[in-house]
């Protein structure tokens, strides 16, 4: 692990570091794999096949074609792996185009709209101009959620998901998201009911990530609820860890489709039937994080009744 | 003399907020919201122009984007932390780049914040300025 670390540095590997791909991956490298390779054959050939003839031409003849099979076979391979590498490349400039290019149109909307929903220096808006504004903030923040998640989920694929594991409270982080989705579980007839208790031991997570997964649970127990219902949110100490679930009195998840539930993009049928909003990137994310914070999350469902999420973190210590 | 003035300047004169940005949408929203607040506020459209405004004016605070023209934001940041005379302005890197090398850059080549322009409202962003002057 240390060895390929240092290799890594080395300029003529860099790029592959720079787009993370790992060593055994990198064409350069691979490159130089095989000719290392190649001359070893080179010689083990010449060894042996002194030894089968006297012929001088014949072992010339059975060393090259040897190495020149090594060589067209490894080539090939390479190539391979050299697209692989093009491929990545051209995955991290569409983060960067999309964070940037798609993103910076959005804020000036995002902005604009905070600025005429305030006032700012400018009249007022009357209540019904109000509600129109609303429906265009409403709007950017669900396409920058969009692309947000989008974002995370190509950063998840190329394994470079950046966690800062710090302590944190539970509790704390539970209470702003509670906050956040306060408005959006009105809307929708749905009580949050925020059930953790005061001096929980603190969690070794990273608070912006455990925050989103706290959102991502919590807006799908308020979306995925039939009209109305509630919401509770507990945690409890299980060993080193502490344990959060989120229970809802929703649609539930169909058993056949319980399995594909951390599945990007998907979806299952009764919730398509139900609402309409949403890209089946929550889940995956979640999944994600959780893994990368060293803990686990499931569920249980029944159909028509509701679901309860539950995942677990570690305990700082 | 010159430091009473100095000092009376610095104390009732309005803070002066240079943003260093190339869209200009973002110059015009996020500069009227700091003038609401009673803030000064200059504007650069691209690196090289920016650079030249803070020797010049002197800002209490540099607000700056990463992408820009002909000078980028990460360059500019080096230069102004080099220059004795700009060293001690704090810099907000207010940007839509989030991955952690670049945050990890700026912040080590001495900017003091890092925002991501599409994870804020206009009035976080605001509140972030007041924390510091």
């Amino acid at each position: 692990m240390n060895v390929t670390k240092i290799i890594g540095k080395i300029p003529f590997f860099k790029e592959c570091d720079q787009y993370n791909i790992s060593l055994w991956q990198c064409p350069s490298f691979l490159f130089f794999i095989l000719g290392l390779l190649n001359i070893g054959a080179m010689i083990s050939t010449y060894i042996i096949s002194t030894r089968l003839t006297e012929e001088p031409e014949i072992t010339a003849l059975i060393t090259i074609s040897v190495s020149l099979v090594i060589f067209i076979i490894g080539t090939v391979i390479v190539q391979g792996f050299d697209k692989l590498l093009q491929a990545n490349k051209m995955k991290t400039e569409f983060i960067r185009i999309a964070s940037h290019q798609l993103r910076t149109p959005l804020s000036s909307l995002r902005w604009a709209n905070d600025l005429l929903m305030q006032g700012g220096g400018l009249s007022k808006p009357t209540h019904e101009q109000e509600e129109y504004l609303e429906i265009i903030r409403d709007s950017n923040q669900r396409m920058l959620k969009l692309i947000n998640d989008l974002l995370d989920v190509t950063k998840i694929e190329m394994g470079n998901l950046p966690m800062e594991l710090k302590p944190a409270d539970i509790k704390s982080v539970a209470q702003e998201v509670v906050f956040d989705l306060n408005p959006l579980a009105k809307a929708n007839n749905v009580v949050l009911n925020l059930k953790i208790k005061d001096g929980l031991s603190l969690v070794l997570s990273d608070q912006e990530k455990c925050k989103m997964v706290f959102t991502n649970l919590i807006d799908n127990a308020i979306k995925y609820n039939k009209g109305k219902g509630s919401v509770d949110i507990a945690a409890e100490k299980r060993g080193d860890f502490i344990r959060v679930s989120i229970q809802d009195e929703g649609v539930g998840i169909p058993k056949a489709q319980q399995k594909n539930i951390f599945q990007k993009f998907f979806r299952s049928d009764n919730i398509m039937k139900h609402q309409t909003v949403g890209t089946g990137l929550g889940l995956f994310i979640v999944k994600a994080i959780i893994d990368a914070n060293k803990g686990r999350v499931w569920f249980e469902s029944q159909e028509d009744e509701g679901t309860t999420f539950y995942f677990e973190i570690p305990i700082a210590k | 003399m010159f430091f009473i003035n100095n000092f009376l300047a610095r104390k009732y004169m309005p803070k002066l907020i240079l943003f260093i940005e190339d869209e200009p949408t973002l110059q015009k929203t996020l500069g009227r919201a700091l003038e609401q607040e009673g803030y000064e506020v200059q504007s650069a459209l691209d690196g090289q122009s920016g650079l030249a405004l803070v020797k010049r004016i002197k800002p209490n605070l540099i607000l700056l984007d990463l992408i820009l023209p002909k000078m980028d934001g990460f360059a500019v940041l080096k230069e102004l932390k080099k220059d004795a005379d700009t060293k001690e302005i704090p810099v907000i890197v207010l940007t839509n780049l989030e991955s952690p090398q670049d945050i990890e850059r700026a912040l080590s080549e001495g900017a003091t914040n890092y925002l991501v322009k599409a994870n804020y409202e206009l009035n976080d962003v605001v509140k972030k300025i007041k924390e510091l002057v």
